[in-house]
């Protein structure tokens, strides 16, 4: 395609030599939907065969991010650039026909007047080599081959969804980005999917932006994960940093369960009800203590423990306590099922590792 | 398998709803069984009347007469479809309105206008006449047939496409382009095909109007099937021939509601579950807005403007002429009773069928509510034609009488009633029925408090229709009345075919004023 061929050397030049230039890049993006700002100063840079996934609850952006991306809808300012060159700025938008970005739609969208076969080549109409034999390679790739011409009304959702995936695939885009793929999947079939989703997309080497709600699905199948609140991202990190080195309350509080303590802070050590805790990055000041309900230790006390068990949830491979500490702070303990506990009971709470504190 | 609530009824309540569903049935099936039986006893001689050239005439101009009709119609409705529906016109909402109104214009009515416009006596020649024109092209034939049918029925089209285009996924064209498509390239690869289930079905309507019309091929002296019958019936004793030419028509009618089956293929058309309820961004027309507005305003001018004017002109001529409104308060007389006996007795006949077919699901059931269906498909003038028949053959004591007439509309248009009717029983659960019987009332008082009262919205809308429908009937009420009796249609159809224009103005315009009132009861309907 001749857009990727004109590279923008401006934008090359800005990129450090030594880091390999990001495949795509938002810089302060915004978009108002009248006077609701849908997206509030997106920034993000996703390196080339990596999959990231944009998280965030209903309604905080992430949807618009990507349809700002695919070429949608247009900017109201900021930049978005794909594979070097700038696609959408307050100037310029580049449509979604020009744009080299393979879109999985949430309903995954496929024509339901053709056959598999036709919707994989639909977007092959620029391929130089033979498209036919594209389009089969892909859907051998997804694991398709054998239902080339069957219509789409004939597949099962899992199936659908792999197809809108080798139509995005085939006409080899910069990007591809998935909205909410697996929702439509009942949750038995979704972890498969989530599975073979992310071993086509490495496959393919393709770089990937997943927009997901469901934390567990967006920790266990990314290589980063952009958290998003309110219009922003908050958090770019691996999937294990956003889960124990959350940047703010909010997203520790919106990634995985979380109790809040509260303390005070002396660089490395931070003291709160619980004793004086070991801190993963310093801080100082009073703050509040993050406490994961699988760092809480909860062992049987003497009738003077401070800790007084108030409820029980038990799942079977684990059990969730809630427990009433001293200062009349609730907290919520995750545990093996070993252990019985009444409700009632005295009990000690421990923590452990190191943990994060936010300033108040 | 039990059936779905209405079970409390008792076995003798049952059978007693069974057996009058079936006979209730059986006489919507009377016309066209009798027919049938008619076009058989022409014996061998029928092979001969088939084959007749003039047969064959018929059969090319109505083929030619539907198709053009259908691609004309199509070629108008798409692209105002899509204008209102996706881009960004001045005006849409009211521009849908208006090009969804031509839909209430009687065919006769806008044949009369056609006439009175352009016909040899129009106000075109009359303003022309003075700058030396002798005499215009002619209106009649082909021509003003496709005129006037393509630009009452196109609406149609017109709604259905707009039912597809808002329907669609937007999802779908975003895909298209995300694939590289430009937005020309996506119209005709993505959304066109997709149009296809409302295009066919939306066509399937405008080609079996045409079929099935009376008012103004008669009006405008084309010789498709209708007005082929017609001539028949009146100018020969023998009238094997119009009862054969029926049946083909019947035929004709059949093979078109099998092409639409044929023509959905085997491709499913539908938008997937909830979730993308966007809707799609609309196109903004820029430079384009003028031609499209032009186009739009075109349209309604022809279709709306032209005829209402026409109407109001030669109102006032007569008017001016002191032309009598005697004859028209006679015919309005004839024209609500008619219409208020048939809403009546469609009403009561469609209960039972309805009742049966939304409670006690069963192939019986099924079989008694389709073919109930029939007399609704049939064109008019057919039913028409058969009970004269039958009426002059076996039951002269009803022929030429009010009662044979009404009979007639019950057949063609009861099934308006009965599908409110049914629409309504399926979506009052049979539970509510239930839960009252728990709370202690008895049969007689469930169906007092809450059978009824649920129902009633049902019961007055579809008696609305079926009478709105009826006052618009024209080839039974001219067959079927009794001797001087005229209705608005009648008298309509009877002053424009004699060129009185003035005389058929006062009519037309009544019958426009309450037929668009039909129309919101239908668009009532459709939103529940």
């Amino acid at each position: 395609m001749t857009e990727s061929a004109t590279q923008n050397p401006q934008t090359a030049s800005r990129n450090s030599p030594l880091a390999p230039p990001p495949e795509i890049r938002l810089e302060g993006v915004l978009k108002r939907f009248g006077a609701v700002g849908a997206a509030n100063g997106v920034s993000l840079r996703l390196e080339k065969g990596q999959l990231l996934a944009l998280l965030g609850p209903s309604g905080c952006g992430k949807t618009t991010t990507l349809r700002l991306i695919a070429g949608f809808e247009e900017v109201d300012g900021g930049e978005i650039e794909i594979g070097g060159q700038v696609v959408a700025s307050s100037r310029l938008h580049l449509p979604p026909e020009r744009r080299r970005v393979g879109m999985v739609f949430q309903e995954y969208a496929l024509f339901p007047h053709l056959s598999v076969l036709d919707n994989v080549r639909f977007g092959l109409h620029l391929y130089t080599g033979d498209r036919a034999r594209r389009a089969r390679d892909v859907l051998e790739l997804v694991g398709l081959a054998g239902v080339e011409d069957r219509l789409p009304h004939e597949l099962s959702g899992g199936q659908q969804q792999r197809v809108a995936l080798a139509r995005a695939l085939a006409p080899e885009p910069a990007l591809v980005l998935l909205d909410e793929p697996f929702s439509n999947l009942d949750a038995g079939l979704r972890v498969r999917v989530r599975a073979e989703v992310r071993a086509i997309l490495k496959e393919a080497n393709a770089t990937a932006i997943f927009v997901t709600h469901d934390q567990e699905e967006a920790l266990s199948l990314v290589d980063r994960v952009a958290v998003m609140l309110n219009g922003q991202v908050h958090q770019v990190a691996s999937p294990q940093k956003v889960y124990r080195q959350p940047v703010s309350r909010e997203v520790a509080a919106f990634v995985g369960e979380a109790n809040f303590l509260p303390g005070t802070a002396n660089g490395r050590t931070v003291e709160c009800e619980l004793g004086t805790l070991e801190l993963q990055t310093p801080v100082t000041g009073p703050v509040d203590v993050l406490l994961r309900p699988e760092n809480l230790q909860v062992l049987p006390g003497p009738a003077a423990a401070p800790g007084r068990v108030r409820s029980t949830l038990f799942f079977g491979h684990d059990q969730l306590l809630s427990v009433e500490t001293g200062s009349g702070a609730m907290l919520n303990a995750r545990l093996g099922p070993s252990f019985y506990f009444a409700q009632g009971q005295p009990v000690h709470l421990a923590v452990k590792g190191p943990v994060m504190a936010y300033t108040k | 398998m039990d059936a779905p609530g209405g079970s409390h009824l008792p076995s003798r309540a049952r059978l007693l709803l069974h057996i009058s569903a079936g006979v209730i049935t059986g006489l919507m099936l009377l016309p066209l069984l009798y027919l049938l039986f008619r076009a058989a006893g022409v014996g061998p001689a029928a092979l001969e009347l088939i084959l007749r050239p003039r047969t064959g005439q018929v059969i090319w101009n109505s083929s030619v007469l539907t198709l053009g009709v259908t691609a004309l119609s199509l070629l108008i409705a798409l692209p105002l479809a899509w204008l209102t529906v996706r881009t960004d016109l001045p005006g849409r909402k009211i521009w849908t309105v208006l090009l969804t109104l031509p839909l209430v214009i009687p065919s006769y009515v806008g044949g009369f206008a056609l006439v009175a416009m352009m016909g040899p006596k129009g106000i075109l020649q009359s303003w022309l006449a003075p700058l030396g024109v002798e005499r215009l092209p002619s209106i009649y034939g082909l021509p003003g047939a496709l005129w006037a049918l393509t630009l009452f029925t196109y609406p149609y089209l017109f709604l259905s496409i707009r039912a597809g285009l808002r329907n669609q996924d937007p999802a779908l064209e975003e895909a298209a382009n995300s694939l590289g498509h430009s937005r020309w390239v996506t119209f005709w690869r993505v959304t066109l095909p997709t149009l296809r289930p409302a295009i066919t079905s939306g066509a399937l309507l405008v080609a079996l109007y045409t079929l099935s019309d009376f008012g103004a091929v008669s009006l405008l002296r084309f010789n498709s099937f209708t007005r082929a019958i017609y001539v028949q019936y009146l100018s020969s004793f023998d009238r094997s021939l119009a009862a054969l030419l029926s049946l083909i028509l019947v035929l004709m009618t059949v093979a078109l509601l099998y092409s639409e089956r044929a023509i959905q293929g085997r491709a499913r058309y539908y938008r997937a579950s909830a979730g993308s309820n966007r809707r799609a961004k609309r196109v903004r027309l820029g430079r384009w807005r003028i031609p499209a507005l032009l186009l739009v305003i075109g349209v309604v001018a022809a279709a709306l403007l032209v005829p209402v004017g026409v109407v109001t002109y030669w109102l006032v001529q007569g008017i001016q002429a002191g032309e009598s409104f005697a004859p028209m308060w006679r015919a309005t007389l004839n024209t609500v009773q008619a219409g208020m006996l048939a809403a009546l007795a469609a009403t009561l006949l469609a209960l039972p069928v309805a009742y049966l077919s939304s409670r006690f699901p069963s192939r019986y059931a099924a079989l008694i509510s389709q073919a109930a269906y029939i007399g609704y498909g049939l064109p008019g003038i057919v039913v028409a034609l058969s009970l004269v028949f039958f009426g002059a053959n076996y039951a002269t004591i009803f022929y030429q009488t009010l009662g044979m007439l009404v009979f007639a509309y019950v057949v063609r248009f009861m099934p308006q009633a009965m599908g409110i009717l049914r629409t309504n029983l399926l979506q009052t659960s049979p539970r509510l029925e239930e839960a009252a019987r728990g709370l202690g009332l008895n049969r007689r008082q469930v169906l007092g408090r809450v059978t009824l009262p649920l129902l009633r919205p049902g019961i007055l809308a579809g008696a609305a229709l079926v009478f709105l429908t009826t006052i618009k009937e024209l080839p039974a009420t001219l067959l079927l009345g009794p001797t001087g009796f005229t209705t608005l249609a009648t008298q309509i159809w009877s002053a424009t075919d004699e060129a009185f224009f003035a005389r058929a103005a006062a009519p037309a315009l009544l019958l426009l004023a309450v037929s668009a009132t039909s129309i919101v009861i239908i668009l009532g309907q459709e939103k529940k």
